[in-house]
């Protein structure tokens, strides 16, 4: 870790603070913060916890393309993808052609329409880092290939030392001000608790992906009422013990917001429900909830929204095809009914929908048709302010132990970063320049802040 | 004035060590300490001598009144380890003053013109390095110098209570001496010692720790003989067509055939019926605990013999050394299966496969070692740089991925061997497949494992080098800590309970039994430490349900139980990874506190948690129609019923068993409001109203 990282944290933590950023509303930096926000925008984290395998979701499908991939993923490999089966697309900027996972059915379309795109070859980077940097060490992202530490890199855009917040809670933090006094959070997790929301002055709304969300004891006996009544008072107690407070704090809260949440959960959406189909696909009842949460924009009075959704068992180490397959085409389902349910909203150009995951797959095969935790990655964001139609970042060179390879099993050095990912995504929500990194605390060691996907 | 300026030197004086030497639960204290408060002289006054009482009692006219503190000590000859309490009074200020230093005492005997010695008061025992021992009630002691009210001392045994007089204008003279519990007090640490080793306190548990004591109880916990979840067998892991659920009657043992073997229901249904009837509490808790360290989940296992079999082997060994747990965890089949150790195959120059390192990661991040290099007393140990050192390389996990190679699923039972075998058995141990196990020369965290040896001595040696690591026992030992006790121990207690994990005291290195005992009778588990405010950690939310299930005495088959945590993020042998319901290191955004029950805490849990108690104290639990020999849940409110006519009565009994006998006087009166709505007469309404707000307050969701 270097000196610069920790003072950029510094001045992070001064900006929080409240003093800086009041003096730079002075100098005019920041004044959009200011007032209240006409626009309304909302930014959907999907996160694919156990290491999604990009490898296999987006793949050279050209001759020479293909021929990289099957240098180490040929047909015996057991984690191979026939050519032929290729969903190919041609992204404007690039001259290759690449194919996706032939369980991306319903999103391929987007990718020619344009409102899908694909961010190659990032992960968590503390600055911009050259193989010979990476193998002399000194500032390397903390404990690479683990689960929980890359999760929590991805969700903090902090890749230097452990954080307690998330870029997407800092981003509500600095966005806050724009929901002006709306009790609902800027922050929903539909997956639990989890780092990503978690800001230094803002916490996130956790809501289940169905059924209503309010207390129980709801009648209006003479003893229910007191039996309520009780209850309210019981959560003022033993508060000087912390996580007696810490436990009354969460229930007040929680019940304060199902008062405002639950009757839009609760109620049928016909045009939100008839479009997803959530049998069996705990992502599409997420993203389904979230609709509903943001046709109900105007009832919360909020103009700006976090959400955070997550699907799990992409660690494949073994049986790999089947279970991503099976995966993906989840992903699939939702991920379209999600932005088909935004354009029947009419947010469709307000909402962009990005994934995250632990990390990339080793691109050599391991034993019993699966792949080990690696590092750089491919994404993909969606929505109608995408632009779309095009791959941004670099795709890697797949050689084994070639210029991208930090191992000899096919681990991508990242060549975009996380914090530039989530820049990028800020800037699009409107977070002023100057602000970028309270969301992207390393955001200053790159020289460019934009990847310019949306 | 001269005489407060003495005071307070001697006051200087209690921090002198002595010997501490009281068992948890000796002899009952047959003196009782009684405080008394004179409001028009603002002073209190604490004696043992009956007399003084009614002396006192027969002199309210003068303002004399009980407070109602009453703390309890040994009378002579009554514990051969308690030490005297001398009892001076000074005349020039009017007011007495006790200790159980003996040097202290001593130097008051000195000044005669200033101090007039009145004998010996009781006996209690003495701190020992600044903290009373285990099993005793920390008396603290502050003084009022004469500058706000008249010089005066007052003793308390609740920590926080003692620290609000600080703001009174009080010095805080510390520790004072240890006393012997008193009956009320040993009640409420048998509570205590229930939420902490068991599913919950029936009402009658506390009678059975309080006349056993806490090694007692933890003897019989450790002999007692382990619940047996129902062994279920092998299944192919593709359904076939004809194992499906079928709802036509008549309901037979098989009928639901793809439920009760395809998912975690009976799993699930029979961990719950075991947590609330059975009586090895202990056992289940620390399997509970064990599964909640060696990760497996249904999410990969699926099937439910398979899991069955692994859980009962938790339960089976959860006492016994941890070594030998690391060899069964490692060669389970379910545990193969789910961290991908199983028909692991040595490098394939061919076709390029190297060894899955799932399993050999897991193995030292999670199971054994964690990230960091610790210190005994579980600290990071850190380099020049100030960095965190990491306990083992990528190097390490290939290595190590090499030399667990070569392991298959058990045969099943009528199939031939063979050389691979394919077919999904997560039913006992994995067996050996030496022509795929890969006898390269392994180095792991600097030892050297022989190419020379056989396949199973290979994984001995594996694990006998990750056994004997410096960190495996404050690891582990923080582990059971934050399982059992508290989220937030000190560095020495983690260092006293991994000493004992290191050496039971009979050479013998990771014997569990010592190491939860040493847990549990810790001074930090049983002593005044609970009175600091970041002590304890919320019950996860399968504990918050099981304890009020215990507390109102059910017998269930465990079906309702199955799934009321689910939505509180705890689907019982459903982790979402290998990483648990909740990092152990999750800390509370604004204070920082570790607490790692908060991981799930949420809006949608803090509401489910209340939901779930709510639905099961007024609910009724038929027996499910779709479960072969279901028997529903049945209550018996007796204990509660029987006292309910009389609102403190019964809350008295809820404070005992749901509040480990700490509930405040505020709390009390606002229950006391709520219960008293309910007609003396509607004892099972007014029990259901107690036992509700008792379960949903933020006070008992803590347990500390």
């Amino acid at each position: 870790m270097s000196h610069i990282h920790h003072s950029r944290r510094d001045f992070l933590h001064t900006l929080t603070a409240g003093a800086t950023l009041a003096s730079l509303t002075r100098f005019g930096v920041s004044p959009a913060l200011a007032q209240s926000a006409t626009d309304y925008k909302a930014l959907v984290c999907i996160f694919l916890f156990g290491g999604n395998d990009a490898n296999n979701m987006i793949i050279g499908a050209d001759t020479a393309g293909y021929a990289a991939y099957s240098a180490a993923r040929g047909a015996s490999s057991g984690i191979n993808i026939a050519q032929n089966e290729l969903l190919q697309f041609q992204p404007k900027n690039s001259t290759r052609v690449f194919g996706m996972n032939p369980s991306l059915t319903k999103i391929h379309p987007l990718f020619a329409s344009g409102q899908l795109a694909v961010l190659a070859n990032v992960g968590p980077l503390n600055r911009p880092l050259t193989m010979a940097q990476y193998k002399a060490g000194g500032d390397n992202p903390f404990q690479l290939f683990s689960h929980a530490d890359q999760q929590a890199q991805w969700q903090s855009s902090i890749s230097d030392e452990p954080s307690r917040t998330g870029w997407g809670g800092r981003l509500a933090d600095v966005m806050k001000s724009m929901n002006g006094t709306a009790a609902m959070p800027v922050t929903t997790s539909i997956a639990g608790n989890v780092l990503f929301a978690q800001g230094t002055t803002t916490s996130a709304l956790t809501l289940p992906s169905s059924g209503t969300f309010g207390l129980s004891d709801a009648g209006t006996s003479a003893t229910a009422r007191a039996r309520q009544q009780a209850l309210t008072a019981l959560l003022g107690e033993g508060r000087d013990q912390t996580l007696v407070a810490e436990t009354a704090d969460g229930l007040a809260n929680a019940i304060n917001l199902s008062t405002i949440v639950n009757p839009v959960i609760s109620a049928n959406n016909t045009t939100v429900q008839s479009l997803f189909d959530t049998n069996g696909n705990t992502l599409a009842a997420q993203l389904q909830q979230v609709a509903k949460l943001i046709a109900a924009r105007d009832t919360f009075g909020v103009k700006r929204q976090v959400f955070f959704v997550s699907l799990g068992g992409f660690d494949t180490h073994t049986n790999q095809l089947t279970v991503q397959n099976g995966l993906l085409t989840q992903v699939d389902n939702a991920m379209s009914s999600f932005y088909d349910a935004t354009v029947a909203l009419g947010v469709a150009n307000q909402v962009t929908t990005f994934t995250q995951t632990d990390f990339g797959r080793t691109f050599k095969p391991a034993a019993g048709g699966g792949s080990d935790h690696a590092w750089g990655n491919h994404h993909l964001i969606m929505g109608g302010a995408v632009k779309g139609g095009a791959m941004y970042g670099t795709f890697p060179d797949v050689s084994l132990r070639g210029a991208d390879d930090v191992s000899s099993e096919g681990r991508w050095l990242p060549t975009s970063s996380v914090d530039q990912y989530a820049a990028t995504l800020a800037s699009w929500f409107g977070v002023p320049a100057a602000q970028l990194n309270t969301v992207a605390p390393n955001l200053d060691a790159f020289s460019v802040k934009n990847l310019g996907f949306v | 004035m001269r005489k407060t300026l003495l005071q307070r030197a001697l006051s200087a004086l209690t921090g002198v060590t002595a010997l501490a030497g009281l068992s948890a639960y000796a002899a009952e204290p047959a003196a009782t300490i009684v405080e008394f408060f004179n409001a028009p002289a603002n002073k209190y006054y604490i004696t043992a001598i009956p007399s003084e009482w009614t002396l006192l009692d027969g002199a309210a006219n003068i303002g004399w009144k009980r407070t109602g503190v009453t703390f309890s000590a040994y009378n002579a000859g009554q514990e051969s380890a308690a030490l005297p309490v001398c009892r001076y009074f000074a005349p020039a200020v009017a007011s007495h003053f006790f200790s159980v230093n003996k040097t202290e005492c001593d130097l008051l005997a000195t000044r005669p013109d200033l101090f007039v010695n009145e004998g010996i008061a009781w006996y209690a025992e003495a701190p020992a390095n600044g903290a009373c021992g285990s099993g005793t009630t920390s008396l603290f002691r502050t003084f009022n110098n004469g500058n706000n009210g008249p010089a005066n001392h007052r003793y308390f045994a609740d920590y926080t209570f003692y620290q609000t007089y600080a703001a009174k204008g009080y010095a805080l003279e510390g520790l004072s001496m240890c006393l012997p519990p008193s009956t009320v007090e040993k009640r409420a640490d048998a509570s205590r010692l229930l939420f902490q080793a068991s599913f919950g306190a029936r009402p009658a548990d506390v009678d059975t720790v309080v006349s056993r004591g806490v090694n007692g109880w933890l003897d019989d916990q450790f002999n007692a003989t382990a619940s047996r979840y129902t062994a279920r067998d092998w299944m192919s892991l593709n359904r076939p067509d004809t194992c499906v659920n079928n709802t036509t009657p008549p309901l037979t043992a098989t009928s639901y055939c793809q439920r009760d073997n395809y998912s975690m229901y009976q799993p699930q249904r029979e961990f719950f019926q075991h947590a609330i009837n059975n009586s090895d509490q202990l056992r289940q808790r620390t399997a509970w605990a064990w599964s909640q360290f060696f990760v497996t989940s249904g999410l990969d296992v699926q099937m439910a013999y398979g899991m069955i079999d692994y859980q009962q082997m938790l339960r089976d060994d959860a006492f016994s050394n941890f070594r030998s747990l690391l060899s069964k965890v490692t060669l389970h089949a379910a545990m193969g299966r789910y961290l991908d150790m199983v028909n692991n195959l040595k490098p394939n120059t061919i076709t390029g496969v190297v060894p899955n390192e799932n399993y050999a990661r897991e193995l030292m991040q999670l199971f054994s070692l964690g990230l960091y290099q610790l210190n005994n007393d579980g600290t990071r140990k850190v380099n020049a740089n100030g960095q965190p050192i990491d306990a083992y390389s990528q190097d390490d996990v290939e290595n190590l991925a090499h030399v667990l190679t070569g392991w298959t699923y058990p045969t099943v039972p009528g199939q031939i061997p063979g050389a691979i075998n394919r077919a999904a058995n997560m039913k006992g141990m994995m067996e050996e497949r030496d022509a795929q196990h890969d006898y390269s020369t392994q180095m792991l965290m600097g030892s050297t494992i022989s190419g020379s040896l056989i396949q199973s001595q290979r994984l001995d040696a594996a694990l006998d080098i990750i056994f004997n690591q410096a960190n495996v026992p404050p690891f582990v030992a923080t582990h059971f800590i934050k399982q059992l006790v508290t989220g937030q121990p000190s560095p020495s207690y983690v260092d006293r309970v991994a000493k004992v994990f290191q050496n039971n005291g009979s050479g013998v290195r990771g014997d569990m039994k010592a190491v939860i005992r040493a847990v549990l009778t810790d001074i930090e588990a049983r002593g005044a430490s609970k009175w600091t405010p970041d002590y304890g950690h919320q019950s996860e939310p399968v504990l918050a349900i099981t304890r009020l299930a215990r507390a109102m005495g059910a017998q269930t088959d465990g079906v309702y139980f199955r799934n009321t945590p689910t939505n509180s993020g705890q689907t019982v042998f459903v982790s979402p990874s290998v990483f648990n319901y909740y990092p152990p290191d999750f800390a509370l955004s604004k204070s920082g506190t570790v607490a790692p029950e908060f991981a799930i805490y949420n809006t949608t849990s803090a509401i489910n948690r209340v939901n779930i108690a709510y639905n099961t104290v007024y609910g009724t639990i038929n027996p499910d129609p779709t479960v072969f020999g279901a028997t529903g849940t049945q209550f018996d409110l007796a204990p509660f019923t029987s006292v309910a006519a009389n609102a403190n009565t019964l809350l008295d009994k809820m404070n005992e068993v749901l509040f480990a006998g700490r509930m405040t006087a505020t709390t009390r009166g606002i229950m006391k409001t709520a219960v008293e709505t309910v007609a003396a007469t509607d004892t099972t309404g007014r029990s259901r109203m107690a036992l509700y707000l008792a379960s949903a307050a933020p006070e008992t969701q803590v347990l500390r």
